[in-house]
């Protein structure tokens, strides 16, 4: 397991993300969610695989054709915003909102005032003491609790990159997590 | 706060991440490739509701089952060969002109739709 910086690595506090790989073949965590998030193969088969929870949350008659769609805007709306922020020398760590413990969402609060609960995509994330953010995975979540096996998944990468950092001295505490 | 960041580093591998490289390029090619994803989403419906595998949509456009995974990736700058070839393997049309007319008692200008 490798930490890896996702912007500039002079940034203090800074964004990192996981490579879980240790050959450096599958691409890291945070290139990784984003490459399924723009894939209609990927998101087809996951949409038909939870199509119950799909359809029956907040867009009942909702297709998976529908779904594809709306999940590939909201990945390009984050990543326009992130590399936006970037070049504009803004914090991108603002962009970075907290919803639950572990997971965020990537939002412009001066554009969205608040209503950054909507959508489905999730960020997870460990934050340390220095106010770093280790990004350990990324979900659709179309359920408000965690128990489907892709989330649990989620779940279990925090856990194992949590170890990771105890064993290697680095400070997390759960109380700035939650 | 220093002591953090140089944990970190030499916690890192001996590259950065790809993603930003890639959101780069999804950016600079958004245009077709938007397109490219909604045409590969709507030939994954018409495959669900016509119960056609992959497998048989690569045997019908001749061509190799790779190849239609690569479509469906909804990455590829398709040709128009290829668009018309997966409509007619599906009996579906997937791109459409617009023809625009002008109204002369209204002075409004129609779009109507007409299909390649």
């Amino acid at each position: 397991m490798k930490i890896i910086p996702i912007f500039n690595p002079d940034l203090v506090p800074g964004i990192y993300t996981v490579q879980y790989d240790d050959n450096e073949i599958e691409p890291d965590e945070f290139a990784r969610i984003f490459d399924l998030w723009n894939s209609p193969l990927i998101l087809d088969a996951f949409f038909n695989e939870n199509i119950q929870d799909l359809q029956s949350g907040y867009f009942k008659s909702i297709t998976i054709r529908e779904a594809i769609e709306i999940t590939i805007d909201e990945a390009n709306g984050f990543e326009e915003l992130l590399l936006s922020y970037e070049s504009n020398g803004a914090n991108v760590l603002n962009l970075f909102k907290p919803l639950n413990n572990y997971e965020y969402r990537i939002v412009d609060h001066q554009k969205l005032k608040g209503r950054y609960r909507r959508g489905w995509l999730r960020i997870y994330a460990i934050r340390l003491t220095d106010g770093s953010l280790i990004i350990t995975g990324g979900a659709i979540k179309l359920t408000r609790l965690m128990n489907r096996p892709h989330l649990e998944q989620e779940l279990n990468k925090l856990n194992r990159v949590k170890d990771f950092l105890r064993f290697h001295g680095i400070s997390y505490t759960e109380d700035i997590n939650l | 706060m220093n002591q953090i960041k140089e944990k970190l580093k030499q916690l890192g591998g001996s590259k950065p991440s790809a993603w930003r490289e890639k959101a780069l390029q999804r950016r600079d090619n958004r245009e077709w490739l938007r397109k490219s994803q909604a045409i590969a989403a709507r030939v994954l419906e018409s495959l669900r509701s016509q119960s056609i595998t992959q497998k048989q949509l690569a045997e019908k456009m001749q061509i190799s089952p790779q190849q239609v995974s690569k479509i469906l990736q909804g990455q590829e700058n398709l040709t128009l060969q290829t668009i018309a070839q997966l409509e007619a393997a599906l009996g579906i049309t997937l791109v459409y002109v617009l023809d625009i007319t002008e109204s002369v008692k209204t002075g409004q200008t129609k779009a109507a739709s007409k299909a390649l």
